[in-house]
């Protein structure tokens, strides 16, 4: 990934925080724009979620793109500050994961470039 | 009484695709356009437009030029379109816009790609991803093609209850049709159970919960109205965008694409969802065909699974879907949905004919069911 603007997402993910996109007009953006989306500004700042949210919706995926090992669960989780993010639940028998658990972020993956990526683990 | 269309669909045609044909895409592309033409009774000459989808495997710079080259056709209006599955269905308003617009007199529309033979021969990942589409927001988190549907299923289930078992009367539906039907690439009928039983994918959905993957051709020809005599009229059309990147849906257990895809195109049509005699409802996995019924009005939403488990959908039913057996069973190409619905509309179904059919829907999804175009084809007798 070399988009320029995830840098700061990355290098926050780097030390295990999660930053979120957020305007001066006070909407949250993931994955960040070059404007808001909803003012059309580029007036931002990358401020730290709390990294908390709930499973909105979830699959447990038994064939991987890659090499990774199956089954996993890919997830997209609403953070409590209202963007929504694809992700991973780990740390849990994939059959006991719910559409609207609640969840809190960890870090552990990592991608070919050696980026962290954030994933969610039951709160 | 419905006003008169501004486009009519006048010829169709299919290449002999199936699995790991071994024949490259373009070679089908102009195989379907060879056999579109003679089903119009017209020549390369009498064509002046032509739209093609831009394929996933079979890639060429600029596919229409591709297809120009391979048929021998140098039209005056040409694109590669890009709208994923739902491409064909798409480039109907595209056409009818062009019409309208003096840009073509008739329009060549194709669709096509070489996907069994061109598939990853390592075997554990040839349902993982036929489509090299980048997300770097969702890529590391592993997602196969499976994910985005699976994703609508399980908001489906946990919201309204939708059983495993009702989406699975789907593909039990599209077996059933496309063991009739010759040409159809799975025709052996299965049962819930053998869906059930199948293995996992991307859960809730099974491998029998997922379409076919094909090698395809596909054409049909879009004219002006000018007394062709099989011709089929264009009576309505809508698309609608939520995005690509699935954190931007709006809805997750509904589908608003479709749903607003489909009330542009009926009221263009002025039809009622009651008015239509067959469906042709993009079916890639389970899940999309359900989600497409209750989208368009054909059921409540989240009532799609008990209207598939009362046999509405079937052949005999008040409302027969795919009759020639979708996605799930007949080809894993898109323009098959549109050229079986003029096959019904002109009575001309090898099999499973839905009797007096006038009104038929066709509707495409593309990034999961995040884009919608829905197209009303009529034809009065």
């Amino acid at each position: 990934m070399t988009e320029p603007l995830a840098a700061p997402f990355l290098e926050a993910a780097a030390q295990e925080r999660l930053v979120l996109q957020v305007c001066d007009c006070g909407h949250a953006q993931l994955p960040p724009r070059a404007r808001c989306e909803v003012c059309g500004r580029t007036a931002f700042e990358w401020r730290e979620a709390a990294g908390t949210g709930r499973i909105a919706t979830f699959t447990v995926l038994h064939r991987s793109p890659d090499q990774r090992p199956v089954p996993y669960v890919y997830a997209l989780v609403a953070l409590d500050e209202g963007p929504r993010i694809v992700t991973n639940i780990v740390g849990v028998d994939p059959a006991a994961v719910r559409i609207g658990q609640a969840v809190r972020i960890t870090f552990g993956l990592a991608d070919d470039d050696g980026h962290r990526w954030p994933v969610f683990t039951l709160a | 009484m419905s006003k008169p269309a501004s486009a009519q669909i006048v010829g169709i045609g299919e290449a002999d695709g199936g699995k790991a044909t071994g024949r490259p895409g373009v070679e089908l592309a102009a195989e379907a356009a060879i056999r579109a033409l003679a089903d119009a009774g017209l020549v390369l000459g009498d064509v002046d437009g032509l739209l093609v989808e831009s394929p996933d495997v079979d890639q060429h710079h600029m596919a229409h030029l591709a297809v120009a080259d391979a048929l021998g056709m140098r039209p005056r209006f040409g694109y590669s379109t890009g709208c994923g599955g739902s491409t064909p269905f798409a480039n109907v308003p595209l056409a009818a816009a062009a019409l309208a617009a003096g840009l073509a007199e008739r329009i060549l529309v194709v669709d096509y790609d070489s996907r069994q033979t061109a598939r990853n021969p390592d075997k554990s990942r040839r349902l993982a991803r036929t489509h090299a589409h980048r997300n770097p927001w969702e890529d590391p988190y592993g997602p196969i093609t499976a994910a985005k549907f699976a994703l609508v299923a399980t908001a489906h289930m946990d919201r309204f209850g939708t059983t495993r078992a009702q989406l699975a009367g789907i593909t039990v539906n599209a077996r059933r049709n496309g063991a009739l039907r010759e040409g159809a690439q799975m025709r052996a009928p299965v049962t819930v159970q053998d869906v059930l039983d199948s293995r996992p994918i991307a859960e809730p959905l099974h491998l029998l919960d997922c379409c076919v993957i094909s090698d395809w051709g596909s054409a049909f020809i879009v004219s002006r109205p000018d007394g062709a005599p099989r011709a089929v009229d264009v009576a309505g059309f809508g698309q609608h965008h939520e995005g690509y990147a699935l954190a931007r849906a709006t809805e997750l257990a509904e589908c608003p694409a479709i749903r607003r895809s489909g009330r542009a195109a009926f009221a263009m049509a002025g039809v009622q969802p009651s008015d239509v005699d067959v469906a042709l409802i993009y079916d890639s996995f389970t899940i999309t065909a359900l989600v497409g019924l209750e989208s368009l009005g054909f059921c409540a939403v989240g009532a799609g699974g008990d209207f598939v488990g009362s046999g509405a959908i079937a052949i005999d039913g008040s409302l027969p879907v795919n009759p020639h057996g979708g996605q799930l069973s007949y080809s894993g190409g898109h323009g098959h949905f549109i050229t079986e619905a003029v096959r019904q509309l002109r009575g001309e179904a090898p099999t499973a004919q839905v009797g007096g059919a006038r009104v038929a829907v066709c509707q495409g999804t593309a990034a999961g069911v995040m884009s919608s175009t829905t197209v009303v084809l009529r034809r009065d007798r």
